[in-house]
């Protein structure tokens, strides 16, 4: 795949994939933005390994996962959701305030069952093509749904009352 | 919350990030200088392997040299030999005259390859 090409890919699947680590990252942009230009120049240095160009998406979510967990433990915590909130500018936390109360309850949740929550319900992944980008067992990752699903329930009911 | 609710919830996230044009441009931003540390890279091996290749080859005429001249070596050694013999009580270095001559040989070539290693990887273009 050349250069072209795969800029091509990235124009084609930048959004979502953004969307996706935006989340991951509870609403930081920047953070989110670094982590997936981080994952597009490690896909792009191996990109001889993508033996089907057509899966460039799972691919990436491959990809984009790992970095993200990585640079968890290099950080070893992320930024609480305050902090978090104190380091957007203003007119971003204005624009995602919207979003408020789905970032807190995402932050208050573990990384791993946030990336799977996400991958299900954002991503529309199954079970089964989760647990291939998660690099865990497919009983491991229905478990991680449920449990993340009841979490993100429990949250997201406190916060209305 | 049903399921539903959930699904909904997260179908229609759809947060302000920076334009695609932006990302798009730092990307290629960041992959022209991935590309220029590869072509770094790459230079430095080839010089590498140049370096050795040639190094080797001085080193191995250095020792084909001094090879060459090895009887007026050892007639020298061998004088030496004498010498040391009559002047001093060191007979038993003296006797290994020949292996001396093969060690300072090798010396020789040993530091002639280095020398020509080190001096073309200090060099700006090869």
């Amino acid at each position: 795949m050349t250069r072209e090409q795969f800029i091509s890919h990235v124009k084609c699947n930048e959004k979502p994939f953004r969307r996706f680590l935006v989340a991951l990252c509870c609403g930081d942009t920047s953070l989110a933005d670094d982590i997936a230009q981080e994952s597009y120049i490690k896909a792009y240095l191996s990109i001889g390994s993508l033996d089907n160009p057509e899966k460039f998406r799972f691919w990436m979510f491959r990809i984009g996962y790992n970095t993200f967990i990585s640079h968890r433990r290099s950080e070893r915590k992320t930024l609480s959701y305050e902090e978090a909130s104190e380091a957007l500018s203003p007119s971003e936390a204005d624009n995602n305030f919207r979003y408020q109360s789905l970032h807190l309850a995402l932050s208050r949740i573990p990384a791993r069952e946030r990336s799977v929550i996400l991958l299900f319900y954002m991503e529309g992944y199954s079970a089964q093509e989760i647990s291939r980008i998660t690099d865990t067992s497919e009983a491991n990752v229905r478990q991680q749904l449920t449990r993340g699903r009841r979490h993100l329930k429990e949250i997201l009911e406190k916060e209305r009352q | 919350m049903e399921e539903d609710k959930l699904r909904d919830l997260f179908e229609g996230y759809d947060p302000d990030m920076d334009s695609g044009r932006i990302f798009i441009e730092r990307l290629e931003h960041n992959l022209d200088s991935v590309e220029l540390i590869h072509e770094q890279n790459a230079k430095a091996v080839r010089r590498n392997k140049i370096a050795v290749f040639v190094a080797s080859i001085a080193g191995f005429l250095t020792g084909l040299l001094f090879s060459s001249l090895l009887p007026y070596l050892e007639a020298f050694m061998s004088g030496l030999e004498l010498k040391i013999k009559i002047n001093t009580g060191i007979i038993e270095i003296a006797d290994y005259y020949h292996v001396l001559t093969w060690i300072i040989i090798g010396g020789i070539s040993v530091m002639v390859s280095l020398s020509t290693y080190d001096l073309i990887l200090r060099t700006k273009r090869v």
